[in-house]
């Protein structure tokens, strides 16, 4: 039944709705090539890409070609295939795929932790020392054996290859450009998915920054993981100028974790910040935070004003916080204005 | 003063029979070893290395030395020996040798008589010149051992049972104990040469760290190693330090699999990293076996070569211990856990209620290959009873022939690794002689069966801080993290199924899986809780037994390596030990870590075994 309404779907697919000129075209690492047709809602955004597959496949010197339609994502991972009723994918000796065969192949396009795929394709089997007279050409490895389908190793060793090869850029450059579009940007927020998130972060232009930061800063803070130190990471610097994103830290910097903290730190030591800001920062400074603690003096000490210092040698001294060899140069040079008793500091 | 006056006995009743010429051979320093092998893994044990028979079937090349007699004469002869499978059946030994003189072969059989390491009398020999050819002669290819070999004129003398007597008597009758040799000084010394250990002297010496790097085998690697063959195991790269694992990558093996050809595991791709490093001083046939410290803090660690019985010894302000055992940490007093915390201690929903000795065990892993023509394989008389329902038709032992759960893995290793052994011979004997499929294994020839036996668990020793399974699941991230671990919290039980055709004595188990997000280990599971100059890397480190059940893997031992060697620098520049860096210093370490100590250059190869994950992957 599957098979039959992939059919249908598929011719549907190659004809009527795709009379237009294809998106781009992909090549074969073997030769040849295909067209990618980028799929949209019905909002007119890109929601997949698709092709229509055509290769030669040989599984012990018996060739045979396969013709296939692959879905991708919008970041170019996998989705699935369909197959066409007249053209089932076979293993050796002309055996049709089982629907248990069509299940493993799903499972083992859609996965990036295979060994078989990086080993070279002849390398795949043991050659024996001298070729045998009744074709036998090799066995194939234990650890490729494990992770394929048996009978149908270069069907599933090609198929990969062409379902997470160079297509995968291809469809990754199609999707950054039209990350232009501030709904594109949205709709890859809404994504239930953190590898469009950082594919999101590591694409955005300054100006994709500047125009969705509300909504990333959202999504940050909802984030899951090693996302927000990462996307912290990425912000451009003049942003973290700006009030919004300073305000943002001063409101969310105790609900994130060490990593994100220690990124924002970063990024601050490179960028102006505000008197509201350095207050806050200040009030971070605690026995319990030692690792923060001389990142956050450092900063502390850009603003040179006096109420801020005496009150941060205040707090240096009440809960006796150790003090870095760096930092206590700098606050004896700033000293030197205030002429205040630093003497009880603690150092390191 | 009891130990003084047995002493002064024991040295009167050997210079008795020095004067009556006792001689004494240490069989592992045999000049031609023939096809016998040095094993050291239990010497703490029972008291020295020894050379085994490791012919799986077939009796290995003679192994032999030169020894000169200082008269001719009558000599009786007593040689250190075990019936290894007597524990297990009441037929002949499995492993047993003759000696030979300049090759005439002497009557007495060995390796028939008793159980435990002891001395068999092997009766009186006239030897008729000064300088003769001993030989140990193979009889069944099955792991035959000697340790050692005395020939006396001395008609009262006997030889020394104890363990611990003995040791002072080899000691002393070698001269080893009386100028131990300064192997020089170092800032950095690493006992242990496995992933943990190679990674961590590497890591030390690129960051300026002098180092000694110590390993009881002639190879590095460990379980990943060719006499173990266990591939690496989980992921490298990762945040919140994605450059950790690329020294991973440098040196781990492009390719996985366990049980497979020795070259799979390149051997020599991590002993090339290691002789490349000026830094490093490599020690490799060395066991650390004694430490001396003071306050609580290591001033000297000693170690014994495996073959020629030397002693040195190792002064530096900082040492890791990256035995897998813990046996340094031990020895110096460290405070260290064994078996399974209780619920009640961790209140870790995985923890039994009640706390116990239980390991996970150790792995005896074989694999066989095919002949062009029939192969045969003795049947064998000593082996486990075994039938159809016991019998396992394959032709490779992978990870899961894993036995020694609930045995002590240091004082109990020999009888560990020998059921693993015993387990694979009765089954392979079984499939070539027995079996109604015998047939399908006619051409199958057994091509290799693991003497080093790959352990997973034994001592654990205490930190600053105890991981535990919650941290792991619900991802209570520290600032001080390190090396992350990404492998499922993966347990090792006895086989159910195997236990009911082998009760108590399960030879295979099964695994039970919890994936968990990547996560750092703290520093502070890196450092002994009270020795203050001692850091660990690898399965010995501080955690629970449930959470060891994902730091085990060796890629992430390895990066637990890479870290410990940039600590080493750190403690190293600013004159601390590795609590003072967590408490002061520990931005210098993060710094380190962002930038890695691999080469980044090389294309990531450690594709394999990376393990299930709830970790979404980056784009």
């Amino acid at each position: 039944m599957r098979l039959i309404s992939l059919c249908l779907l598929s011719l549907s697919f190659l004809s009527s709705d795709h009379p237009e000129k294809e998106d781009f075209v992909v090549a074969m690492e073997n030769g040849g090539d295909f067209k990618v047709f980028a799929i949209k809602d019905s909002d007119g955004l890109i929601d997949n890409y698709r092709a229509n597959i055509a290769a030669a496949v040989c599984e012990d010197r018996i060739c045979y070609d396969v013709n296939l339609i692959f879905s991708w994502n919008l970041i170019g991972e996998f989705i699935d295939f369909e197959v066409l009723s007249r053209e089932p994918l076979t293993k050796l000796d002309h055996v049709p795929f089982s629907p248990k065969d069509y299940q493993k192949l799903h499972s083992i396009l859609r996965n990036q932790d295979l060994s078989f795929v990086r080993i070279p394709a002849e390398e795949l089997v043991v050659k024996p020392e001298e070729p045998k007279l009744d074709g036998y050409s090799g066995a194939t490895k234990e650890t490729v054996k494990k992770e394929v389908i048996e009978g149908a190793l270069y069907t599933c060793y090609t198929l990969w290859h062409i379902a997470n090869g160079l297509v995968v850029d291809s469809i990754k450059s199609h999707t950054a450009a039209t990350l232009k579009n501030k709904a594109m940007v949205t709709k890859i927020i809404h994504q239930k998915s953190q590898t469009h998130h950082y594919f999101l972060i590591n694409h955005l232009s300054q100006k994709g920054y500047n125009e969705n930061i509300v909504a990333l800063l959202s999504l940050m803070s909802e984030s899951k993981g090693y996302f927000s130190k990462n996307a912290f990471e990425k912000i451009p610097e003049s942003l973290f100028e700006s009030k919004l994103v300073q305000d943002y830290v001063i409101a969310d910097y105790a609900e994130l974790d060490y990593y994100t903290q220690k990124a924002i730190l970063n990024k601050l030591e490179k960028v102006k910040h505000g008197p509201e800001l350095s207050q806050f920062l200040l009030k971070q400074i605690s026995l319990e935070n030692t690792f923060q603690n001389q990142k956050l003096i450092a900063l502390v000490l850009r603003h040179k004003e006096r109420e801020t210092f005496l009150k941060l040698v205040a707090s240096l001294k009440i809960n006796s916080i150790p003090i870095s060899h760096e930092n206590l140069k700098e606050i004896q040079k700033i000293n030197k204005a205030y002429q205040i008793n630093i003497s009880e500091l603690a150092k390191f | 003063m009891r130990k003084l006056l047995l002493f002064l006995v024991f040295c009167q009743v050997f210079a008795n029979a020095q004067k009556q010429s006792t001689i004494f051979i240490e069989t592992e320093s045999f000049e031609n070893k023939g096809g016998w092998v040095v094993d050291q893994q239990f010497m703490d044990v029972m008291g020295s290395s020894f050379l085994m028979a490791h012919g799986m079937g077939i009796p290995v090349e003679d192994a032999s030395t030169r020894i000169s007699f200082q008269k001719k004469g009558t000599y009786h002869i007593y040689v250190r020996t075990r019936n290894w499978s007597s524990q297990w059946s009441d037929a002949e030994g499995a492993g047993q040798f003759q000696l030979a003189l300049d090759g005439k072969i002497l009557a007495k059989v060995y390796g028939k008589d008793q159980a435990n390491w002891a001395w068999t009398d092997g009766g009186e020999v006239e030897i008729s010149k000064k300088e003769v050819t001993l030989s140990l002669k193979d009889l069944t290819g099955f792991n035959g051992r000697c340790d050692a070999i005395i020939f006396t004129t001395d008609p009262s003398f006997k030889p020394i049972e104890d363990t611990k007597k003995l040791s002072e008597f080899r000691n002393d009758y070698f001269g080893f104990d009386e100028h131990p040799r300064d192997a020089g000084e170092f800032d950095f010394v690493i006992i242990g040469g496995g992933m943990a250990g190679t990674c961590a002297a590497i890591s030390a010496a690129r960051n300026g760290v002098k180092v000694a790097l110590i390993q009881n085998r002639p190879l590095l690697g460990g379980n990943n190693s060719s006499e173990v063959r266990v591939h690496l195991g989980g992921r490298i790269n990762l945040e919140p330090y994605p450059a950790l694992g690329n020294l991973v990558n440098e040196i781990g093996p492009d390719e996985g699999g366990n049980a497979q050809p020795k070259s799979y595991y390149e051997d020599d791709k991590k002993l090339d990293a290691v002789l490349n490093e000026p830094n490093i001083s490599l020690f490799l046939n060395h066991h650390a076996n004694k430490v001396e410290t003071e306050n609580g803090t290591i001033k000297k660690v000693y170690a014994t070569n495996i073959e020629t019985g030397e002693k040195i010894n190792f002064i530096a302000p900082l040492f890791a211990d990256c035995t897998g055992d813990g046996t340094i940490g031990r020895l110096a007093g460290a405070e260290y856990m064994t078996g399974r915390e209780s619920k009640s201690v961790y209140n870790e929903p995985t923890a039994p209620e009640v706390g116990d000795k239980l390991t996970m065990g150790a792995s005896v892993q074989w694999f066989s290959e095919k002949k062009e023509t029939a192969v045969t394989f003795p049947e064998i008389k000593w082996g486990m009873d075994w039938n159809e329902a016991k019998s396992e038709e394959i032709t490779k032992g992978d990870w899961e022939w894993e036995t020694g759960m609930g045995l002590d893995m240091t004082l109990d290793f020999e009888q560990i690794r020998d059921y693993g052994m015993l387990a694979v011979y009765s089954n392979w004997s079984y499939l070539k002689n027995k079996s109604l499929n015998k047939a399908k294994f006619a051409n199958e020839s057994l091509r290799w069966v693991a003497y080093i036996a790959g352990k997973r668990e034994s001592n654990r020793l205490k930190g600053d801080y105890v991981l535990i399974e919650q941290d792991l699941t619900e991802r209570r991230v520290y600032p001080d993290g390190t090396a992350p671990t990404s492998w499922t919290i993966d347990l090792h039980y006895p086989d159910p199924e195997n236990s009911k055709l082998f009760p108590g004595a399960a030879f295979k188990s099964i695994a039970k899986h919890i994936k968990i997000y990547p996560y750092p280990i703290p520093f502070r599971c890196l450092y002994s809780k009270n020795i203050s100059n001692l850091m660990m890397a690898g399965r010995d480190i501080s955690v629970s037994h449930v959470a060891l059940g994902t730091v085990r893997l060796m890629r992430t031992c390895g990066m637990m390596g890479e870290v410990l060697g940039m600590a080493a620098s750190v403690c190293k520049k600013e004159n601390i030990n590795p609590r003072g860096l967590y408490q002061r210093h520990f931005d210098q370490l993060e710094a380190l870590m962002a930038v890695g100590v691999g080469n980044q250059d090389i294309p990531n190869t450690q594709d394999y075994n990376k393990g299930g994950t709830l970790m979404e992957i980056k784009n």
